[in-house]
This record gives C-alpha cells, sequence and structure tokens, in this order.
C-alpha cells in the first residue's frame, strides 16, 4: 500500500519536470536550426546548379555558328542551317532564334523553361580573330 | 524550494538528474556543429574552386584607372603595373572564353612574382579572385598541366626551354581539397613547340625529349618532286650513354615511290603513339638490359616532302601550328582550394 | 549515507534527466538520419565538374576553319585530324566510326575514370526535317551520367557520297550535333 503510495508520488512528482522542458526546448531548437542549415546548404546546391543550369556553353557555341561559319555561307544557306539548329534545339525542348536585323547584325535568341536569354550580336565585332596578344589597347 | 529542502537526498537526485542532461546536451553541443561545418565546407570550397577556374579560363579580366575613371578595358596585362590601376586579372581572350591569351598568361605570372616575390606565396592570387573572408581562410594552387595528367600523376606543363608554364600557390597538402579541373585551349605560340620543318637537302632529324609529351603533331603539305619516292619514318630510340645500349620501335612509316598521291597529305597526331612506344620499350629497356635509358630520342627521316613536326610539353597540338590562327595547344589548368 | 542510498523517494530528477538526455539523443539521431538535413548530394558536385570539363573537351576538338576552299574540297588534309571536322568528314555509312587520332586525342582530354558514348545527332530535309542520329560510341551509361552537346557545321563539298550525312541536305550546310554522355566508372 505504502509502495503504490510511494510510486505515485514519484509520478505525480512535478518538481523535476523542468529538465524535460528545458531538453524539449533545445531539441526543438536543434531540429529547427538543422532544418535552416539545410535550407542553405540546398540553396548552394541550387545556385550552383543554377551556374551550370544556364548554357553558357551552348550560347558561346551559337555565337561562334553566328560569327564564323556564317561568313562561309550565303543567305539561303543561312537561313537553311539556322532551320536545322532550330530543330535540333527543340528536340531538346528549347526555342533558339538566330534572326538576321542587318547586313551584319544578328538576334540570338535562347529561351527554355529555366532561362530566356537574348543578345545582338555583330559579325563585323573582329575581337575573336585577334591574335594570340589579345588585341589592341584598351 | 529545492534549496529550502530539508533532506539533502534530494540535491543529489537533481545532481544526477541535472548532470545526466548537461552531459548529453554538451555531448550533442559539440558534436552536431563539426558534422555539419564538413559538409558545408567541402561545399563552400568547391565553389570556390570554381569560381577561380572560371574567372581565369573564361574572362579576360578588367582594368581601371582610379584617376580617371572613364579609362578602363580588358586588357589589365599592359596596365596593372602603372599607378593608381586597380585591376582583377583573367586569362582568356577577349570575346573567347577558354582560349587563353598568352600576354595575360605571363602578366598573371608577373603580378603575381612583382607581389609575393615568389610563386609558392598564394596571399595576392588569395586577395584578387576573394578567397579572403572575415571567417574563413582558403588557400589557392594553379597549375597548367597536360591532359594526359590525372589527379595523381600531375605532369606540368613545360615550354621548349623546359620552365613550367604555370604553377601558382603553396603545394596541395594532404588533406581533403577541392580540385577543378578545366580543359583550356593556348595558341600555338613558338614557346610552346619544338618544331622541326624539313629541309630538301637533308633528310634525318634527331630531337632529344622527355616522356610523357604533352604533344606531337606532324603537318605533311606538299611533296617537293611528285614524280621522286618520298618518305617519312619516325622512330623513338631510348639509349643508355654509358653502355651504349639502343632500344627503338617505329611508330610512322610511310614509303612511296612515287609522291603524287595526295591523300598523304594532311595534319596527323602522333602523341599516343609516341607516348605508347616510349613505356612499351622503357619495360623492354630495363628487361633486356637490367639498366634504365637515360636518352630518349625521336628520330625522323623525311624525304622529298614539305612538312613540320611540333612536339609540345604543354598539351595536345591540334590544327596546324605554322599556318592556321585556330590552331591550339590543349592542356589543363587545375585549380585546387583548400581551408586552411 | 546508508539512508542516502535507501531511499526511494525522489528519484524524479534522475528520470527526467535521463529521459531528457534520451530525447536529446533521439532528436539528433532522427536529424542525422533524414536525408532532408544532410542532403547536398556530393555527386551533384562531381556532376557539375565533369559537365564543364565534356564541354571543355568539346570547344578544345572543334577546330573552325578559318579558310575554306571550296574547290579542294572535302578538304582533309587541311583538316585536323584530332579535330571534331576530320572525324565526322571521314565518317563512313557503311560502319560510321571515328578514327583512331580523334578517339585518342579525346580520351587524352578526359581522365582513364570516366566513360563515354557519343552520338551525332542531325536534320534529314529531304525526309520531312526528321530528326536522324548515329552511335558512334556504344556505351551504355549509368543513371548519373551527364550529357552535353555541341553543333558542328558542315560545308556541303564535304558531305561525300559515302557519308551518313548524304542526301540529308539540298546543297547547303548541314548541322551536325556532336552529344556526349559522361560518367565515372
Amino acid at each position: 500500500m505504502k509502495n503504490i503510495n510511494r510510486k505515485d508520488e514519484i509520478l505525480k512528482d512535478e518538481r523535476g519536470q523542468v529538465l524535460i522542458l528545458f531538453s524539449l526546448i533545445v531539441a526543438t531548437l536543434i531540429a529547427s536550426l538543422s532544418i535552416l542549415h539545410a535550407q542553405n546548404l540546398i540553396a548552394g546546391v541550387e545556385s550552383s546548379r543554377a551556374f551550370l543550369s544556364f548554357p553558357k556553353d551552348e550560347v558561346r557555341n551559337l555565337k561562334y555558328i553566328v560569327k564564323l561559319d556564317f561568313g562561309h555561307l550565303d543567305s539561303d544557306a543561312e537561313e537553311n542551317l539556322i532551320d536545322q539548329i532550330k530543330l535540333l534545339y527543340a528536340a531538346k525542348g528549347t526555342y533558339v532564334d538566330v534572326e538576321r536585323v542587318s547586313s551584319s547584325k544578328y538576334k540570338l535568341v535562347y529561351s527554355n523553361t529555366e532561362v530566356y536569354f537574348s543578345e545582338y550580336l555583330s559579325v563585323q565585332d573582329e575581337e575573336i580573330w585577334l591574335p594570340e596578344t589579345g588585341g589592341g589597347g584598351g | 524550494m529545492v534549496v529550502k529542502e530539508e533532506k539533502g537526498r534530494l540535491s543529489l537526485d537533481m545532481l544526477i538528474g541535472l548532470s545526466i542532461f548537461l552531459f548529453s546536451f554538451i555531448f550533442i553541443g559539440q558534436f552536431l556543429p563539426s558534422v555539419f561545418a564538413d559538409t558545408r565546407s567541402e561545399i563552400s570550397v568547391f565553389s570556390e574552386a570554381y569560381k577561380v577556374s572560371v574567372l581565369l579560363v573564361e574572362d579576360p579580366g578588367r582594368w581601371i584607372n582610379l584617376d580617371s575613371p572613364d579609362e578602363k578595358g580588358f586588357h589589365w596585362e599592359n596596365e596593372w603595373y602603372k599607378n593608381n590601376i586597380s585591376y582583377r586579372p583573367g586569362l582568356a581572350r577577349v570575346g573567347r572564353p577558354g582560349f587563353i591569351c598568352l600576354q595575360k598568361l605571363v602578366e598573371f605570372k608577373n603580378a603575381t612574382f612583382t607581389n609575393q616575390m615568389t610563386y609558392e606565396d598564394d596571399s595576392w592570387v588569395r586577395d584578387v579572385f576573394g578567397l579572403n573572408t572575415p571567417d574563413r581562410t582558403y588557400h589557392v594552387n594553379i597549375t597548367l598541366l597536360k591532359p594526359q595528367s590525372t589527379a595523381y600523376s600531375p605532369y606540368y606543363s613545360k615550354d621548349k626551354y623546359g620552365n613550367v608554364v604555370l604553377a601558382i600557390g603553396p603545394p596541395i597538402p594532404n588533406k581533403k581539397v577541392s580540385r577543378y579541373e578545366r580543359v583550356i585551349n593556348l595558341p600555338a605560340a613558338s614557346d610552346f613547340l619544338n618544331v622541326t620543318k624539313t629541309n630538301p637537302s637533308n633528310e634525318n632529324y634527331e630531337v632529344n625529349t622527355t616522356f610523357p609529351l604533352g604533344g606531337a603533331l606532324i603537318v605533311i603539305r606538299e611533296s617537293i618532286n611528285p614524280s621522286a619516292a618520298c618518305w617519312v619514318q619516325i622512330k623513338v630510340e631510348l639509349e643508355n650513354t654509358t653502355s651504349n645500349n639502343i632500344l627503338f620501335e617505329t611508330i610512322y612509316d610511310l614509303n612511296l615511290t612515287t609522291c603524287n598521291d595526295p591523300s598523304i597529305f594532311g595534319i596527323y597526331p602522333l602523341t599516343s603513339q609516341l607516348n605508347e612506344a616510349y613505356e612499351d620499350l622503357y619495360e623492354e629497356f630495363i628487361d633486356t638490359y637490367n639498366e634504365i635509358p637515360d636518352t630518349n630520342e625521336i628520330t625522323l627521316r623525311i624525304k622529298n616532302l614539305n612538312c613540320s613536326v611540333g612536339l609540345s610539353q604543354v598539351g595536345e597540338i591540334l590544327g596546324d601550328f605554322e599556318t592556321d590562327v585556330e590552331a591550339r595547344i590543349v592542356a589543363k589548368l587545375v585549380v585546387t582550394v583548400w581551408e586552411g | 549515507m546508508r539512508k542516502l542510498f535507501h531511499n526511494e523517494e525522489a528519484q524524479a530528477f534522475t528520470l527526467e534527466g535521463i529521459t531528457a538526455a534520451l530525447l536529446l539523443l533521439i532528436v539528433t539521431y532522427a536529424l542525422f538520419e533524414s536525408s532532408v538535413v544532410v542532403s547536398p548530394i556530393w555527386s551533384e558536385y562531381g556532376n557539375i565538374q565533369l559537365k564543364q570539363k565534356g564541354y571543355d573537351v568539346l570547344r578544345s576538338l572543334d577546330v573552325h576553319r578559318t579558310s575554306l576552299n571550296q574547290s579542294a574540297c572535302p578538304d582533309l588534309s587541311n583538316l585536323s585530324r584530332n579535330s571534331l571536322q576530320y572525324m565526322l568528314v571521314q565518317l563512313n555509312s557503311s560502319d560510321p566510326q571515328p578514327n583512331s587520332e580523334f578517339l585518342n586525342a579525346m580520351n587524352a582530354m578526359l581522365d582513364p575514370s570516366i566513360k563515354k558514348r557519343l552520338e551525332v545527332y542531325w536534320v534529314n530535309q529531304t525526309n520531312n526535317n526528321t530528326i536522324q542520329s548515329l552511335v558512334l560510341i556504344n556505351n551504355t551509361p549509368i543513371p548519373d551520367a551527364v550529357g552535353v552537346g555541341r553543333i558542328i557545321v558542315l560545308y556541303p563539298c564535304e558531305i561525300t557520297s559515302q557519308s551518313p550525312f548524304n542526301g540529308s541536305v539540298n546543297d547547303t550546310a548541314l548541322a551536325v550535333e556532336v552529344r556526349m554522355i559522361l560518367w565515372y566508372v
């Protein structure tokens, strides 16, 4: 009888619960901090993925086709080549267009679900042909 | 309330309970950040390595005159040593990412040396690429390696005088580092190439070299006399000059009685044939003579052909290195970053 | 002393201390086990590096023609045999294989630990603009593999009658996409 009373007393004891309360607070703190931290990490991953989800190499590839290959082609062949490139990119879910704005100026468009990019290119821009010295002043 | 307790036993109970709690709390407190810090530092170090590689390989750099801000541009290589110039180096040719401008490369080395008096100190490089952050210090090592290099066996790119083309920063420590590797294009500059040109009155050429070669290319342009015989024979020859033991292997053999077939003209890379022949011969040499060779030679026999042979200790050669502006030498630029 | 140890009262603090400690440990353990928290998948980084390297290699192997002699075309003697251009021009439709010089150069630039698959895609304009493809190096990629591509322009005279591209265009330039799929073994 007395034993049962004691057990009851222990369970009813309200004094030590501060510790459980503490640990609960600390545990929630750790959990929420970790989640915050994870968000942080994921943001890091996402931003570095974003580096590469931007198609810098594809865009440069297209720019060099315009700058270097178009010089060897007449305007019909140029149109034809653009159509082929459009189709090749369309198969990958990307819209690509190279539009002739004036005789030596083109507008390049690259667009997919993640990126929209457009740039005006001038084929008279000699910079890419400059020799290894890096070219003139300025 | 506890303190007022008249029976001391309760405070012992309290002590035990509290110490168990505190013990585990401190343990977790110590343990938790170290685990996170690990992944965090790997991630930040990796992106720092990526950042440095992009600034070097894909960007031409910038400069500005602090006195007259209208004076600015990409060609920091001509300006950096002047007064009141602020600049950030980059090695790419203007408008041509991935293609290295030779002058920028040279001036990048000069600027490092001028600031630190040695290539082994990376403090200027860290400064200029933003690797000094308030809560972290990084170290960086930038090297140019032959394409055959791997993380475990690096072969430095060397110019034809035997100088290392690019090696900046302290030695890479034996701990966790982030290594970012870029395949880059250098101009086919004469310093990077050992060129043997044919001369109609000569037939035999010998080139001393070291292996593995970064690149080897033979450009066969035309025959001098199309109705006469022509040949090209390329051999790798290993010799021990003390015992005069010699071992050789022919890797290219073209022999025609009349030299009027245009299909033989072209630009032929020989890098892997030469390197493989050397490796085979080296082993065979040790097996046969029980000694190691001390001279490696490439011998060329070329008759009645106008051609050039280019050997490079920098990297793989693509394109006619004597006439084509698009010809290039391909090497690896390796950026290694670590914390500490 | 005896009384102290024999006393059975008020063990609440000890019990709660243990409960608290357990609670903390369980929470930390659960956090470490859950993939959400310690997430950044390392392979993601390897892949970023591999993808960049793939683009770098394709760019290095793409040696643009600075001059084009239409009368002496296909001008194979002026195409570097380790370039993408030469590899594409020399392809033979009966057994399309990349030439060994090209493969050697490509393998030297990539690590020996990287496996690759090489494909080409182009538009057949004489057949309703369908996209045709050809596998040049046939390895089966793992799910972690990354793909990179580069478009190379071939000129009409470079498409010989033996070429797999023969008949795809009517006397005009052809855009060929070279796709490389890379993965670590």
